[in-house]
């Protein structure tokens, strides 16, 4: 449960990071997070998160055509997403350091 | 007691069941929460009232009819001119179908008005009283649309209003999104008068016999709604395809051929 809430809260850092480097459509979002990031996350939270973004006005969409099936819907960064990503990446690296900090004398 | 308030989506909570105040502000997205395919959740706080509704996208992707991002104000500019009028004139025709039905009770001393699940006569009232009751509700569920679309939308100061205002697809998509889900809606609950209608026309030539179409009209509703929006986002999907195959045409400084609305939008350019 613990780490479930830890991954969610990060997932957003992670979909902003993966979306400024190419933008994807929800399927190959989901494929990327299980091959470049290895974190099995089920689309019952990526779809929810994608659409609170787009709401958000973080991500922008447009269509591109499928070389199978309907056309697909490509999520991309907007101005305010990289903005956005910078400020999550700086809250996270701070994080990090002071987590790394506290753990550092356990024993695993 | 007094309600709590979800930092979400702004539905009042008591005693952990939802409770839900529609205001000029939010109606439209207390609406679209009916049809969410990228919500996981099968029941969703109800439009007005207390309790949950279907989440009619949620199904309809496990079911592998669309896909989670296949929301409807996305789509709604997409939709061919053809399906448009259809959906504006199908609850007049199913209005107009009830009349004629009602016309056929109208005259009988006693018709069922309610039915068991099984079929089997519940309760009656008079002709007069089920014909008026069927046609007028017929009536109000092909006007709903009308009448939620005319009613202004206020500030969103209000403490319970949703974050629909930065929603990349503009209010007037978003706005007419509802008008369908609300159609789609009202189709169903017209063919349930409908067979419901039938069902006690059958009953006055045969009293107190099992009317198996009543039964069926109950599943009837909630697959029409279904069965009109899905139609809708994959008319809407192949509304997509032909202008991208349109503006694949032209040369690449050009932009993708505007929409088959063609409404209005302030973000266009944030758009296809």
């Amino acid at each position: 449960m613990a780490e479930s809430q830890l991954r969610k809260g990060a997932l957003e850092l992670i979909i902003l990071g993966l979306l400024a480097t190419r933008p994807s459509y929800g399927g190959e979002l989901l494929e990327r997070l299980k091959t470049e990031t290895h974190l099995d996350i089920s689309q019952g939270t990526v779809y929810p998160l994608l659409s609170r973004l787009h709401k958000a006005g973080t991500v922008h969409t447009r269509w591109e055509e499928s070389p199978s099936g309907p056309p697909r819907k490509i999520y991309e960064l907007r101005h305010h997403g990289h903005e956005r990503l910078t400020a999550l990446t700086h809250e996270w690296l701070h994080l990090h350091k002071a987590v790394t900090q506290s753990v550092k004398g356990i024993q695993l | 007691m007094r309600l709590r308030s979800t930092t979400e989506d702004g539905t009042r909570r008591f005693l952990g069941i939802p409770v839900s105040f529609p205001t000029r502000s939010n109606t439209t997205g207390k609406i679209l929460r009916c049809f969410e395919p990228e919500n996981p959740a099968i029941f969703v706080p109800r439009t007005a009232g207390i309790g949950w509704d279907l989440n009619i996208g949620a199904i309809a992707v496990k079911l592998g009819l669309i896909r989670p991002d296949d929301s409807l104000p996305d789509l709604e500019a997409y939709i061919p001119p053809t399906t448009r009028r259809a959906l504006a004139s199908a609850p007049w025709i199913g209005a107009a179908s009830t009349c004629l039905y009602a016309r056929n009770i109208a005259r009988a001393r006693r018709v069922v008005t309610k039915w068991h699940i099984t079929g089997l006569p519940k309760r009656y009232s008079s002709g007069k009283a089920a014909a008026a009751l069927s046609a007028g509700t017929s009536i109000a569920l092909a006007a709903l649309p009308i009448v939620i679309s005319r009613i202004p939308t206020g500030n969103t100061s209000e403490s319970e209003s949703e974050p629909t205002s930065t929603q990349p697809a503009s209010a007037l998509d978003t706005a007419r999104s509802a008008d369908i889900v609300l159609t789609a809606h009202a189709l169903g609950l017209q063919s349930l008068l409908l067979f419901s209608a039938e069902a006690a026309r059958r009953e006055i030539k045969h009293p107190h016999t099992r009317q198996l179409i009543a039964s069926i009209g109950l599943l009837a509703a909630p697959i029409v709604t279904s069965a009109v929006l899905v139609a809708t986002v994959k008319q809407a999907l192949n509304g997509v395809s032909r202008a991208l195959k349109s503006s694949s045409h032209t040369p690449a400084s050009q932009p993708m051929p505007a929409p088959a609305s063609a409404s209005t939008k302030e973000d266009d350019n944030e758009r296809i």
